[in-house]
């Protein structure tokens, strides 16, 4: 490079493929690199989002309407079935259903994340980790509609979580960060098994019935709610919608959710080192 | 200092194993290898690109160079040997990175633009420039899904070298466009290379290759076969391909009708060994057509070369058919089979032949 001539980007343009050293060099400097390109996955989840409201009239809200019915009808049924206080499961199912919205599209829309991104990844080098991060980011964008029934949920029923709401921005950050992993790693194997991308469908539809989202964990009764906490989604979820309710989460779930970062963390990435050069292949 | 350097590198494709247990060279395409479950796209590829490089890629279809563009802009990381780049690289392949459909074309610009390493404000400085280079018009404002693919192809050359790029990687970009744009775009890379980057464009058309490229390299089967100045390769690539078609290989035929129409299409005259060949491919789809028949006499005329009594009686047949002076043309037709030297024809034509004089002789 010339050294008078201003660069654009702070980083040395160009590439070396496969990169020098291992894998775990692949991974940090395609970390490195999808931070770098913050803008570009931002705008592009955030004008994907703007165009969902081109020739629809309602474009994003379409989802928080259709969560709004669901947690309409589910909220009204199961309170009835099982014999609940009607405002205070409504208030439960509503809140749980929002924070199950963002989790599921992690992992129901994650199945593409890469996929979907053909164009890009075939025309230049690109971390797929961005791929990732942008699609996190479109599920915040989609979450952030869903505030407004909450919002809604709370003046119905006439409740004031307090202050202890607060804990759930937080908890949402590392629900996010969570988040950034699920959707990396259904995205890898949904490239490399296409056969993945309705099963992962399937399989969160299930996780719904057994995660305690439509009923209250006390419901198993004491010999089997143990079982419950096994369920790392079950902590994923409680520790944004616990607060949102006005409860304090257990402290055991912040260090599941924790956990699940790190764990699942480290095994995406470790997965990714390995793969990263063979993705664009299964395109 | 902008640069691109392969050394011995390899691309081998994943795939199912495959019914056929013949792992041997298919016409088309890289090489299979069914016991192992891969393809190898391309093999062995050595090249070094420094500044004012103007590679130009030809060969058949499948013989690799998509893939080579892909390896070239790190899309694929060679699975042996070595790629390395340095310079700003921008792309034309398919698409534009992060086109999206449902975009319009300006909003396109902003996001494509961000892909290729621009940020908003520089975007921002550019985008009408974009916009007037690629002459779209109030389609601009459309979403890109209802743009023709030559409409596409002027949106994503322009965005592609605005960002101005160090090393522009193009994939038959121009083959959609109309002879306007092409010579815009022709004008716009030459600008590019002044400030002494790197050009690769894979292309099926060798004389546009010829025209822009100052280095060319023939890839056949994933291999690189030659490497050199375009003239020379293009001139040895076109005397092979004419030497196939002589033979009468279908392919090499085929090849070099659209050889020589490309070169035309162009504004050059092609090579006379080349339009005759171009021209016996033709005339196996119109074996009617007057035209062809006279320019591929005339063709043979100017070689020197012998006219067969075949070839003499299928253009006058031809004349018989399609003139206006019937009785002129079947005259010259009855003149054409006395004047047989111990030829024989076969027996569909000499059929047609009796055919015509026949039909004649009962109307007179």
């Amino acid at each position: 490079m010339a050294a008078g001539r201003p660069k654009r980007t702070p980083a040395k343009p160009g590439f070396t493929t496969p990169e020098r050293g291992g894998s775990f060099s692949v991974v940090i400097s395609d970390i490195r690199e999808s931070i770098r390109l913050a803008p570009v996955w931002l705008y592009s989840g955030w004008i994907d989002v703007l165009w969902k409201y081109r020739r629809t009239k309602l474009g994003a809200f379409w989802h928080t309407l259709a969560l709004g019915a669901f947690v309409f009808v589910m909220g009204t049924i199961w309170a009835v079935v099982l014999k609940q206080d009607p405002t205070h499961h409504f208030r439960y199912v509503g809140t749980s259903l929002i924070v199950w919205s963002l989790l599921s599209y992690f992992v129901v829309e994650g199945t593409h994340c890469i996929l979907s991104s053909g164009a890009t990844a075939l025309s230049i080098r690109f971390p797929f980790i961005a791929f990732a991060m942008g699609h996190v980011w479109r599920a915040l964008l989609l979450f952030g509609h869903h505030c407004l029934l909450y919002l809604i949920i709370m003046v119905v029923t006439q409740f004031l979580p307090g202050w202890i709401a607060l804990l759930a921005l937080p908890a949402l950050l590392l629900l996010v960060a969570n988040g950034v992993w699920i959707s990396l790693l259904v995205g890898i194997i949904c490239m490399r098994s296409r056969d993945v991308v309705p099963a992962a469908a399937s399989a969160m539809q299930i996780a719904m019935f057994v995660t305690p989202i439509l009923w209250p964990k006390d419901m198993l009764g004491p010999e089997l709610a143990y079982a419950v906490d096994y369920n790392p989604l079950y902590h994923l979820v409680r520790i944004v919608r616990d607060p949102l309710i006005g409860q304090m989460p257990d402290p055991v779930s912040w260090i599941w959710a924790v956990g699940t970062l790190i764990v699942g963390t480290a095994v995406t990435f470790w997965i990714y080192g390995r793969v990263r050069d063979r993705i664009a292949f299964w395109y | 200092m902008t640069r691109i350097t392969c050394e011995g590198a390899w691309i081998e494709f994943p795939i199912k194993p495959v019914a056929s247990k013949d792992g041997t060279i298919a016409d088309i395409g890289g090489t299979i290898d069914p016991n192992r479950g891969i393809v190898s796209a391309l093999q062995d590829i050595t090249l070094d690109l420094k500044e004012g490089d103007r590679l130009g890629i030809i060969g058949h279809n499948g013989a690799g160079k998509s893939t080579m563009l892909r390896l070239l802009a790190g899309v694929y990381s060679p699975t042996q040997g070595r790629v390395s780049a340095v310079g700003r690289i921008s792309t034309l392949f398919n698409s534009t990175p992060g086109l999206n459909m449902d975009g319009s074309g300006r909003e396109n610009i902003v996001i494509c633009g961000l892909h290729l390493g621009l940020n908003r404000r520089e975007i921002a400085a550019k985008s009408d420039e974009i916009i007037a280079f690629a002459e779209l018009g109030p389609y601009i404002d459309l979403p890109v899904r209802t743009y023709s693919s030559g409409m596409l192809m002027r949106l994503g050359f322009s965005i592609a070298t605005a960002v101005e790029p160090e090393i522009l990687l193009l994939d038959e970009g121009l083959a959609t466009g109309d002879a306007g744009f092409t010579q815009k775009a022709q004008s716009r890379m030459n600008e590019m290379i002044d400030r002494s980057s790197i050009l690769v464009v894979a292309s099926h058309s060798e004389s546009f290759v010829q025209k822009v490229c100052n280095r060319c390299i023939v890839l056949e089967h994933g291999r690189i076969l030659a490497d050199g100045a375009p003239d020379q390769l293009v001139q040895n690539y076109r005397s092979q391909i004419i030497e196939g078609a002589k033979r009468g290989a279908p392919d090499a035929l085929r090849k070099a009708y659209i050889m020589a129409v490309d070169m035309a299409s162009r504004g050059e005259l092609p090579p006379p060994a080349l339009e005759e060949q171009g021209l016996r491919y033709a005339l196996t789809i119109a074996p009617n057509s007057i035209k062809m028949w006279r320019r591929y006499v005339a063709l043979l005329q100017e070689q020197n070369k012998p006219i067969s009594f075949e070839v003499k009686i299928r253009s006058l047949i031809a004349e018989y058919e399609e003139g206006t002076d019937m009785e002129a043309n079947r005259e010259a037709l009855q003149r054409g089979i006395e004047s047989r030297d111990g030829e024989t024809l076969d027996e569909e034509l000499a059929k047609k032949v009796d055919n015509i004089l026949s039909k004649e002789s009962i109307a007179s």
